[in-house]
C-alpha cells in the first residue's frame, strides 16, 4: 500500500466524512487547532527566550521548563489531535499539497531539536541551570526551535489557500 | 464610513491583493504569525499577572516582555491585517465578527498598554478574557462567514 493510497482510504473512513460533511466539524476542529497553536507555540517561545538569555534570566532553565510545560504539553496536545482529525478529512489533498510537506518536515525539525536537546543538552542542565546566558549548544535549540515554529506556522496558513 | 470602505476597495492596493493569490495567501501567513506571538504574549502577561504561571516571580519580568512581544506582534498582524482587509473593505466592515473582532482588538490593546503598570489580578484576568475574545471572533470570522 503506498502513502497516497493509505491517504485515500483515510478520506473513504466515518470520520473523514464527518470532517467534511457535518455543518460546524470543521470549523471547530480549525478553532481548536488554532488555540492549540496559540498555547503551545505560545508558551514554547518563552522557553527558547530562556535558552536564549533573554528573558527570566535570574530564574534557573529547570524551574523555567516546569512551570511552562503542563501549559504547552496541553497546547500540542490540542494541536496534534485536532490537526490529524481534520487531516483524515483531506489526507490526499494535503499529501500533494507542497506547504503541508515543509509543514510536517518544520515539525520533524523541531521535534528533532527538542529530543536532542533532551538527551545531549539538558543531561549536563546541573552545570549551567543558572546561568543568565545558557551555553551555545542550548541557544542553539531555542534559536531552532523558534525558527522552525515560524515556519511550520507560515506554511500551515498557506497550506489553507492552496488546498480547499 | 461607507464612503471610506467604498474608496478604500478601489484603491489600486485593493485591486493588487484582490487579484494575487500568491500575495493574499502570503499576507494571511504573515498575519497567522503576528497571532501567534500575540497570543504567547497575552498569556505570558496575564497568566502572570494572575500569578499562575511564575508564582513569586515580580510580576513586572513577565508583563514587560509579554507585552513585548503583542507589541511585535501587532507590528505583523496590523498592517497585513489592513491590506487584507482592503479588497473586501464593504463586505468586511458589516461583518458582525469582523465588528466584534475590531471592538475587542482596540480594548484588549487598550487594557494591556494603558495598564501596563498595573499588576492586579482583575487585570490580568481582563487581559485574558479580552485577548482570547479576539481569538474567537477572528476564528468566526474567517470560518463561519
Amino acid at each position: 500500500m503506498t502513502l497516497l493510497q493509505i491517504c485515500e482510504w483515510l478520506e473513504s473512513t466515518r470520520l473523514a466524512e464527518l470532517v467534511t460533511q457535518s455543518l460546524y466539524g470543521f470549523p471547530i476542529l480549525v478553532a481548536i487547532h488554532l488555540s492549540g497553536l496559540g498555547l503551545s507555540v505560545g508558551m514554547v517561545v518563552w522557553f527558547d527566550l530562556r535558552l536564549l538569555g533573554k528573558v527570566l534570566t535570574t530564574m534557573p532553565v529547570s524551574q523555567v521548563y516546569r512551570r511552562l510545560a503542563p501549559w504547552m504539553v496541553t497546547g500540542f496536545a490540542l494541536m496534534f489531535v485536532s490537526g490529524a482529525t481534520i487531516f483524515v478529512g483531506f489526507a490526499s489533498a494535503a499529501y500533494n499539497n507542497p506547504y503541508f510537506r515543509i509543514k510536517l518536515a518544520m515539525i520533524a525539525l523541531a521535534g528533532l531539536n527538542a529530543a536532542l536537546f533532551h538527551v545531549y543538552t539538558q543531561r549536563r542542565l546541573a552545570g549551567w541551570d543558572s546561568w543568565s546566558h545558557p551555553p551555545a549548544t542550548a541557544r542553539a535549540a531555542g534559536a531552532i526551535s523558534i525558527l522552525s515554529w515560524i515556519v511550520v506556522v507560515l506554511a500551515g496558513r498557506m497550506m489553507s489557500y492552496t488546498m480547499f | 464610513m461607507d464612503g471610506i470602505l467604498t474608496w478604500l476597495e478601489a484603491t489600486t492596493v485593493a485591486g493588487t491583493v484582490r487579484e494575487s493569490i500568491g500575495l493574499t495567501s502570503s499576507l494571511s501567513a504573515l498575519h497567522a504569525l503576528g497571532f501567534t506571538c500575540i497570543m504567547g504574549g497575552a498569556l505570558f502577561a496575564n497568566l502572570g499577572r494572575l500569578g499562575v504561571l511564575f508564582p513569586g516571580r515580580p510580576v513586572r519580568e513577565l508583563t514587560i516582555p509579554g507585552s513585548r512581544l503583542i507589541a511585535l506582534g501587532l507590528t505583523i498582524s496590523v498592517p497585513t491585517g489592513v491590506l487584507l482587509f482592503a479588497p473586501r473593505a464593504t463586505a468586511a466592515g458589516h461583518n458582525t465578527s469582523f465588528e466584534l473582532k475590531m471592538a475587542l482588538l482596540l480594548t484588549a490593546a487598550a487594557v494591556q498598554f494603558g495598564l501596563l503598570r498595573r499588576e492586579t489580578r482583575a487585570i490580568g484576568a481582563a487581559g485574558l478574557l479580552l485577548w482570547s475574545g479576539l481569538a474567537a471572533a477572528a476564528f468566526a470570522f474567517i470560518l463561519l462567514e
